[in-house]
């Protein structure tokens, strides 16, 4: 888990020079980087948001409002890019990843009313309650993400589905590298 | 004429020797093996008398039937019986022992009122001609598999020591898919020979880890139902339930304690890392029993209750460890042998211990003897997940891959018997063998 | 010597009358100091005794009166002793003349003596001499008989060495025989129980094998399984009776599963043609593993 975190900070540093350099999808613009002031300190007080309604609540198809964006392509880069996938047995962001979720951070950051839940899953090897735990750990890797660069507590909630909701129903690596994969979900 | 002398002396004493030779008395013999085959049985038809013309049920072909998927018998074909008696006195041994069968089982079904039967049965040592068992039951014909399964478990007891399972229950998961966003999942409980299943749950989202409580009347569960994972101990017989704990984070992994008071389970709470807990059902008191920044998870008891198992990352990849089931004691690690071992649940008696084990990137039900770090293979899988031991240690079952599906398979603890489980339609996983049943 | 004796007399006669001074001494002494208590003394006065002046006036007249008769019986003494020295003088003067011619007899009679001896001695001295002569030659004889004797003896051990020899021989002879068979048989032995031995392992490994190959070994049996059957079988290896002999289960199951096995197992495997056959055969089941 030591190695975990290190990986974040890596990571992180990484978008952070990703971002800098303006290279990739990254629009670039007013960032809002460093500060993190976290709009809606008393937002959605508790943190025991897991008990939600029993409503069906599709997995992919999240739907959300439009915005009035400062950044012109972030709305599109959002819309496209709800999923972060990961190698085996790794719960470590690929750098490809930074980008994207840098305009996520970046648009959540100014729409303090928004919050996502991250969904993590697991591919199907490996026993079913240890990979809710893998998929767990790919949530709060994203989270953690998204929080240093400035995304507030309140605005994000994790689950893990372990290896019990695939997006891709083969046994190859093929559909396992679909199944390893942490999904942002708007509300 | 004096050498004459010495040589008929001589001869006296070879003669008098010769007697004396085999001075090792009687013959000493020592058998240090035998052979592990099935024992040859003979299941007759029971004889019916009734007011239709057939028994509203085969007795004999379902006491068969358990005999033989047990692996320890081997049941004669009916067609190869030379007789079939349905009472004693017909009953000749020695046309048993020509074809080498060394126990016969005969019996009769009367019909005492419309739905009210008395089965009679025997069991005889062919070898011995000498009667092993003798009952008689009442029974209806609703209770006619049960009779059945109770009537394999007693042959089952008297000839191998250990009680038999036929009269046990199964429970697990399936899950049926009819688009890729329409799924039910179903918590499922059937008889051990998996007739009979009755769902107990049933939900658009994930279904996990089923864990019967000790006196086989409860079960515990994790449910997505409400979008986060949950824990619920439903009662079987009411269909009542209970959520135990539905703490921000992950909810998982329940197993009952052996007396049956307390739930080891997986919780991870808010700062999203997985560590054991132990929750007293009675007052609600959770205690920490696993602190590591590792995923901790996949509790078993001990089968004194002393101690629990879990699997952890904690050096890397996931192995078997173990743990005093108190907060604040050191974790010891168990399997060393290959670089991942999961899911590990307590033999009944305690000795050995069944999990997922990987080898060459294939998951397979293994037993570990932790004593001396002996791993057995059982199962031939591709990925086989979730063993659970009968409760008289005897069989495993266990999900497997068929054709894409999960399917239920189960293999005897020596690795001699495999066998298919019969399931309810869909992805069939997480199984789990009940204790004994409770009148 | 006559003063010596009447010396004597003298002492005899004082020593007589201080006797009985101290007898009297004594006697009056003795009943005076009894009336003196000592004191503290507890007296019991059983007697009282009375004095009178006319007793002791008495008592001093008698006591006079004795002294009187003590002089004249010592005067009498005296008299008696002086008679009696004269009468002694003349006894010894006798007795000197007697002596004396007892002395002149006495040599006279030690001169004859002499005589005869010297005659006795001479008469003695040729009686020995011809002693002398006759042991001589009754010691040569007996010399002549002793030698011939020896040379007998000599003889005959010569002769029983001589037949302890040829016998000793004769049995070292035959011990070396003896021992060359005995060999010989002790070898014969040897190789019969070798291949005796081999054999019967033959046979018992046959019994185990066949045995083993019917027992149905439950699941409930403990590697530290050890059960002993005494299995009784007739000469056609058919198996007639089987007991437990001991074993360290009780499980029903597999006592029973051990006994069929022997049972189903008849006719066990005979013995090899030269081993002779056993009706008893004990067989202990214990799983090597």
């Amino acid at each position: 888990m030591m190695n975990a975190n290190k990986l974040l900070a890596v990571a992180a540093a990484a978008i952070l020079v990703a971002a800098c350099s303006g290279s990739g999808t990254v629009p670039s613009g007013g960032s809002s980087d460093g500060g993190g002031v976290a709009p809606g300190g008393g937002g959605a007080g508790g943190g025991g948001s897991g008990a939600a309604t029993s409503g069906i609540g599709g997995g992919g198809g999240a739907q959300f409002i439009g915005f009035d964006g400062e950044q012109p392509g972030d709305a599109e880069v959002i819309r496209n890019n709800l999923v972060i996938y990961f190698e085996f047995d790794s719960s470590e962001i690929l750098s490809e990843f930074n980008g994207m979720l840098a305009t996520h951070a970046r648009y959540m950051a100014v729409s303090p009313d928004v919050t996502v839940r991250l969904e993590g899953h697991a591919d199907e090897r490996g026993s079913r309650e240890y990979n809710i735990g893998l998929g767990e750990r790919r949530a709060q890797a994203v989270r953690q993400i998204l929080m240093l660069q400035g995304v507030s507590t309140a605005q994000l909630s994790t689950v893990s589905y372990g290896e019990e909701r695939p997006a891709a129903f083969g046994s190859d690596e093929q559909s396992y590298s679909q199944n390893r994969r942490v999904e942002l979900v708007y509300r | 004429m004096q050498s004459t002398w010495l040589r008929l002396r001589a001869l006296i004493v070879v003669f008098a020797l010769t007697p004396a030779a085999p001075a090792l008395a009687q013959l000493e013999v020592t058998v240090s093996r035998g052979v592990e085959r099935p024992v040859p049985t003979a299941i007759v038809p029971f004889g019916w008398q009734g007011n239709a013309d057939d028994a509203p049920f085969d007795v004999a072909a379902l006491v068969e039937q358990d005999l033989g998927n047990s692996g320890y018998f081997d049941p004669m074909a009916r067609r190869d019986m030379v007789s079939r008696p349905t009472r004693a006195s017909d009953l000749n041994f020695q046309d048993w022992r020509i074809v080498d069968v060394d126990i016969v089982l005969i019996g009769q079904m009367t019909q005492d009122a419309a739905d009210r039967y008395t089965i009679s049965f025997q069991l005889f040592d062919v070898t011995r001609a000498e009667q092993l068992l003798g009952f008689r039951v009442s029974t209806t014909s609703a209770e006619m598999r049960s009779t059945s399964h109770q009537i394999a478990d007693m042959i089952y007891e008297e000839m191998t020591g250990i009680p038999g399972i036929f009269s046990t229950r199964i429970a697990y998961i399936t899950e049926e898919r009819f688009s890729p966003d329409e799924r039910v999942f179903r918590l499922i409980v059937a008889d051990a020979d998996g007739f009979n299943a009755r769902t107990v749950a049933e939900s658009s989202q994930p279904l996990m880890s089923p864990a019967f409580s000790p006196d086989g009347r409860q079960i515990a569960y994790v449910s997505f139902e409400e979008q986060q994972s949950a824990i619920y101990v439903q009662t079987l017989r009411t269909g009542s339930r209970q959520r135990v704990s539905a703490r921000v984070g992950i909810n998982g992994a329940p197993v009952f304690s052996p007396d049956g008071r307390r739930l080891a389970l997986t919780l991870s709470l808010n700062d999203g890392n997985l560590d054991v807990y132990t929750l007293d059902l009675s007052n609600q008191v959770l205690r920490r029993i696993t602190q590591n920044s590792a995923i901790d998870t996949e509790a078993s008891w001990s089968a004194d209750g002393e101690f629990i198992y879990f699997t952890s990352d904690r050096a890397g990849s996931p192995q078997i460890y173990r743990v005093e089931a108190e907060p604040g004691n050191r974790a010891q690690r168990v399997t060393f042998e290959g670089t991942y071992n999961t899911r590990v649940r307590v033999s009944p008696d305690g000795g050995t211990l069944a999990l997922v084990h990987r080898n060459q990137s294939r998951d397979r039900i293994a037993l570990l003897n932790p004593e001396n770090g002996f791993l057995n293979i059982l199962s031939q899988g591709q990925l086989d997940e979730s063993p659970s031991f009968a409760p008289n240690g005897a069989m495993i079952i266990y999900a497997t891959r068929d054709q894409g599906q999960g399917v239920l398979a189960a293999v005897s603890t020596d690795g001699r018997v495999h066998q298919r489980i019969a399931s309810v339609a869909g992805d069939v996983r997480e199984p789990v063998w009940s204790p004994y049943a409770r009148p | 010597m006559a003063s010596r004796r009447t010396d004597q007399h003298l002492a005899f006669a004082l020593s007589i009358f201080g006797h009985a001074a101290i007898v009297a001494a004594l006697t009056f002494s003795i009943p005076l100091g009894r009336t003196r208590p000592s004191a503290g003394e507890i007296v019991v006065p059983i007697e009282t005794v009375m004095i009178n002046e006319a007793a002791i006036e008495a008592e001093i007249a008698r006591m006079e009166a004795a002294e009187e008769a003590e002089r004249i019986r010592q005067a009498e003494e005296a008299e008696r002793v002086r008679q009696q020295q004269e009468a002694e003088q003349r006894e010894l003067e006798r007795i000197r003349l007697e002596r004396e011619a007892a002395e002149q007899a006495a040599e006279l009679e030690r001169q004859r003596v002499e005589v005869e001896a010297a005659a006795e001695r001479e008469r003695l001295l040729i009686l020995e001499r011809e002693r002398e002569e006759a042991q001589r030659l009754a010691e040569q004889e007996r010399l002549e008989r002793e030698r011939l004797q020896a040379e007998r003896i000599a003889a005959e051990q010569a002769a029983e060495e001589a037949r302890l020899r040829r016998e000793a021989e004769e049995r070292a002879r035959r011990e070396a025989v003896e021992a060359e068979i005995a060999r010989a048989i002790a070898a014969e032995q040897e190789a019969r129980a070798a291949r005796d031995a081999g054999l019967r392992d033959q046979w018992a490994r046959a019994i185990s094998d066949r045995v083993a190959l019917y027992w149905i070994r439950p699941p409930n049996v403990s590697s530290e399984l050890e059960c002993v059957l005494i299995v009784t079988q007739l000469p056609n290896g058919d198996v007639v009776n089987v007991t437990v002999d001991q074993c360290n289960t009780n499980d029903g199951n597999i006592i029973r599963s051990i006994e069929n096995a022997v049972l189903n197992a008849s006719p066990l495997p005979q013995p090899p043609r030269g081993v002779a056959f056993e009706r008893v055969v004990r067989i202990t089941f214990r799983p090597d593993d």
